[in-house]
């Protein structure tokens, strides 16, 4: 298997059907109240870069308490100055994005740090040799769009330049955007952006084919984490989109009702958009989220609830409320294997996700609340992908597809196989991968072969000879040599 | 239909040029079938022999189990025909669960020490009509019957009839609906259901996921309604769409199945699908990606009825643990559709502003208030990992196999209240219609 396939190297989901959660009204009072947490609350902002950027763009600082209260109008005139649309350019760019509220990405999951054996189903530390080759399992699959992550960090790397080495696996082994998570700080921003220019041709070429994205993890509730804060400016100073992941786990870090939950997530992370847009008027931003519900038994993530997938849409829908893209926590089941539960959680989620619009969507691949990465999953989550894809494409009505002339052509008791109608629309009929339609008996000669069985071969034959596009010698040498100055510098070695 | 999350597939015009070729195809028929639709009720309040009546048509309620003949144990190679016991233990099941509001009973084939076996095909009168004797007996909920002629459906009423205490008490609170095929033998069946003031559903199975099939069946089902409108004006019947093809739950499926829930109430009849009868073979991934997604579609298109909880091999075979999982998809699908509620109390800026910056919400007053408003799942794991490897890797499967043991071992089931169990003289009695209706097969 290797990158020459006709096959398309992405595959995003253009949805027809929409379903609103919330009303005009409903939107209207939950960005009411959003802009009022923002100013007579505010938000922590723990970093003095930020502090100095927000007060000269209007916000009221308090240096003690690092708090920050954004007056209603200095929010309105941040949001008005972030682009609708972008692209988020891949190494390859057969595998560009239009960011548009028009088109749902989806990425693999991030941050787990397990590695599962389909065949056993022992777990081991992930290293960064699994960071690589899961960027370049997913460079193999077109449903996933962009790398989000990585999917396992390296373990077995220094911690203060893990992100990096995660980086310099990832870039290597995949044609497709990468968006970091684990890059924080302004040091390895710094250092992750030189290497995407090494391997674009320099910092502007990089502005023009962002071949690199921002996301990090606000602090719930209310609150910023500094080094993120300041890895986001840096990336907003070279003109690269970023957002901030807002995760309030409702009757935990967020109030219990979904609404006052949505204000929390809604003040997180447009307090965000607006440090961005302060820094660099029209940055790309994007709004992300990934909210959910305190598990009543064990005080913990749920990994999947209804609430999660009615929040999800709810968060979608405000986020184009005010134009911004949102990265939306899609997916991420709470199940430790790929059984009834993932796949409730997996559907549900993603039905929400697309039905709703997100523009980016993360993401596929892992277990037990996003530790675990199983490659038989990541492929049955792609199953559950193209289904949701083609039931949100609806059915077009039309001249040809009414197909009138066809109908009485074939007229009673006839059949479609032989019309030429039918080979031209053929193609569109969905197929699956590893769902199992065989007749029973066939199912029992072939050692009931499920569509777990049928992951694992699938997921064997793209580890086994899938390569991604290949860089340059040169460009491999620098990014080595990058990440061995960020070891020594950083103290990572 | 009910308030909720609600999504129109088709656009209103195309369901209006739907509407028109089912009626073109009725050809002569089509202005009769016009007028007994407008006599056909949306809607209509279900009860049971012991379960509080409900509004039938507004909302989606689950339809546990369908005629299947054999039963898949947990861990079995293959599925095995299904005995009196099993079709008392589904429908005990069914009636605890609370998810469930209809129960199919499921077909009772002979049982090989009774000295009938291999007299009897797996779906005939006398299996169906068991089944419902044992459904009648093992739950108070309200009963889906399939039935393939008129004497079938009469076996069927009378049977309602003395549960109930009476032909008037039946009319009163039909314990029971009855299904029936888009035939000759079907509309005299439903004729004489609706005449005694049991309701009727109207079976239809495209052939395939396509417009023209839908239009097919649509128009082959209406005669029936027609039929039952001149016997019985006003009497409640509605339309019970199979699986296309009997084929997998994919996209197509499924949008047929909101595309015919969309015209049916265009037509004004509720629309029960059996779109549980995944034709996967054990309760794993795959039936539950494909039931989920039916579940989501049933629920987002305003189905009535979403029959075929439990089913598997295509609504071949049922199994207690796929029904037990069913429920709890049922569950968490309906729970998200309650929608957003946006108020000063769910926006609670009051206590966003006291809670503050980093603070914990856990201990507000308003927090408890709701929390009992969170959806909390029976059979989903959410143990940390290193106790779920201690507590032997249990999956949905395994925690529903345990509530089912449960449940069985249990005189009374889950949150049902206990079922009042039939006077020995009705059992009698119903063991009786059967035989009548169905002797048992001799031994050749």
């Amino acid at each position: 298997m290797t990158t020459s396939s006709s096959r398309p190297r992405i595959d995003p989901i253009a949805p027809h059907l929409r379903w609103d959660v919330l009303t005009p009204t409903d939107i209207e009072r939950i960005h009411e109240a959003t802009l009022r947490t923002l100013e007579d609350v505010g938000i922590r902002f723990p970093s003095d870069t930020a502090l100095d950027v927000l007060a000269s763009g209007g916000g009221l600082v308090d240096r003690g308490t690092q708090m920050v209260r954004l007056p209603r109008q200095v929010v309105l005139d941040a949001l008005a100055q972030a682009p609708r649309e972008y692209v988020l350019a891949g190494r390859d760019p057969a595998c560009d994005m239009s960011i548009d509220l028009q088109h749902c990405y989806l990425s693999n999951d991030g941050s787990g740090v397990f590695v599962q054996d389909p065949r056993s189903g022992e777990k081991r530390p992930s290293t960064k040799a699994d960071a690589a080759e899961s960027a370049r399992f997913v460079d193999a699959l077109p449903s996933i769009s962009y790398y989000w992550g990585p999917v396992v960090t390296s373990r077995d790397m220094p911690p203060a330049t893990r992100a990096l080495h995660d980086a310099e696996a990832v870039l290597t082994s995949t044609g497709k955007h990468f968006q970091t998570v684990t890059t924080v700080g302004e040091k390895p921003a710094r250092y992750l952006i030189e290497m995407a220019a090494a391997i674009v041709g320099g910092t502007d070429a990089l502005r023009k084919r962002p071949i690199i994205s921002f996301m990090q993890c606000a602090v719930d509730p209310l609150a910023h984490d500094g080094p993120n804060l300041e890895a986001n400016i840096v990336a907003a100073e070279h003109g690269l989109a970023a957002g901030f992941m807002p995760m309030p786990l409702a009757a935990g870090t967020g109030p219990a009702t979904m609404a006052g939950n949505l204000v929390v997530n809604q003040a997180e992370a447009l307090s965000g958009v607006v440090l961005l847009q302060l820094v660099n008027p029209g940055v790309p931003c994007f709004i992300a989220a990934a909210p959910s519900v305190i598990d009543l038994q064990t005080g913990g993530y749920t990994g999947g609830s209804p609430e999660d997938y009615l929040l999800a849409a709810a968060c979608t829908q405000l986020a184009h409320y005010y134009g911004l893209p949102i990265a939306m926590g899609t997916m991420a089941t709470g199940a430790k294997e790929p059984g009834w539960q993932a796949a409730v959680d997996d559907s549900l989620s993603t039905v929400a996700s697309v039905m709703s619009w997100a523009d980016m969507m993360n993401g596929c691949g892992l277990l037990d609340g996003s530790k675990i990465l199983s490659y038989p999953h990541m492929v049955m989550e792609t199953e559950i992908y193209r289904i949701v894809q083609k039931m949100a494409g609806g059915i077009v009505v039309d001249d040809e597809t009414l197909a009138l002339d066809v109908i009485a052509d074939v007229g009673p008791n006839g059949t479609y196989l032989g019309e030429k109608h039918t080979r031209r629309h053929m193609k569109e009929i969905w197929r699956p991968q590893v769902w199992d339609r065989a007749p029973y008996d066939v199912w029992v000669r072939e050692g009931r072969r499920g569509a777990f069985e049928k992951a694992v071969e699938m997921a064997d034959e793209i580890l086994a000879t899938h390569e991604p596009p290949p860089l340059p010698v040169d460009v491999l040498a620098e990014l080595r040599a990058i990440v061995d100055r960020a070891d020594l510098e950083l103290g990572g070695s | 239909m009910s308030a909720g999350i609600h999504l129109e597939l088709l656009p209103a015009a195309e369901v209006d040029e739907l509407r028109a070729d089912v009626l073109a195809r009725l050809g002569e028929r089509a202005s009769a079938t016009e007028a007994a639709l407008q006599r056909a009720p949306g809607g209509w309040t279900m009860g049971g022999r012991a379960a509080e009546p409900w509004p039938f048509g507004d909302g989606t309620a689950l339809v546990a189990g369908g005629p299947a003949a054999a039963v898949r144990d947990r861990d079995a190679s293959a599925a095995r025909p299904l005995l009196a016991a099993d079709a008392t233990a589904f429908c005990r099941l069914a009636g605890a669960l609370p998810e469930v509001r209809v129960v199919a009973p499921p077909a009772v084939q002979p049982d090989a020490g009774c000295g009938n076996e291999g007299g009897e095909a797996a779906g005939s009168r006398r299996a169906r009509l068991s089944g419902l004797a044992a459904g009648f007996a093992a739950t108070g909920k309200h009963l889906l019957a399939t039935v393939a002629d008129v004497a079938e459906a009469q076996a069927a009423v009378d049977m309602g009839a003395a549960v109930m205490g009476g032909g008037g008490r039946l009319r009163e609170r039909p314990p029971l609906s009855v299904a029936v095929m888009p035939s000759a033998d079907g509309a005299v069946a439903a004729c004489a259901a609706a005449e005694s003031g049991v309701p009727v559903l109207v079976s239809g199975a495209p052939a395939e996921a396509s417009r023209a099939e839908l239009v097919a069946t649509l128009a082959g089902a209406l005669p029936v309604v027609v039929a039952v409108q001149e016997a019985a004006p006003g009497s409640p019947v509605g339309l019970l769409l199979r699986v296309p093809g009997g084929g997998s739950l994919d996209a197509a499926a499924l949008s047929l199945t909101a595309a015919a829930a969309q015209v049916a109430r265009a037509f004004g009849l509720p629309l029960c699908a059996a779109a549980l009868a995944t034709r996967a073979s054990e309760p794993g991934w795959l039936a539950s990606a494909e039931c989920t997604a039916a579940t989501l579609t049933a629920w987002l298109a305003g189905v009535a009825g979403l029959a075929g909880a439990g089913s598997l091999d295509g609504g071949a075979a049922v199994s207690l643990v796929k029904l037990a999982l069913d429920a709890e998809t049922a569950s968490y699908v309906a729970a998200g559709q309650t929608g957003v509620k946006v108020d000063d109390e769910t926006l609670a800026l009051d206590v966003i502003e006291k809670v503050g910056i980093g603070g914990n919400y856990l201990g507000e007053k308003h927090t408890r208030r709701h929390m009992p408003d969170v959806w909390r799942p029976r059979f989903f794991d959410r143990t940390p990992y290193e106790q779920w490897l201690r507590e032997d890797r249990r999956e949905s499967v395994d925690l529903a196999a345990a509530f089912v043991d449960r449940v069985l071992a249990q005189q009374s089931g889950g949150s049902e209240q206990p079922v009042e169990s039939l006077d020995p003289a009705i059992v009698a009695e119903l063991d009786a219609i059967v035989s009548h209706a169905a002797p048992p097969a001799t031994r050749t």
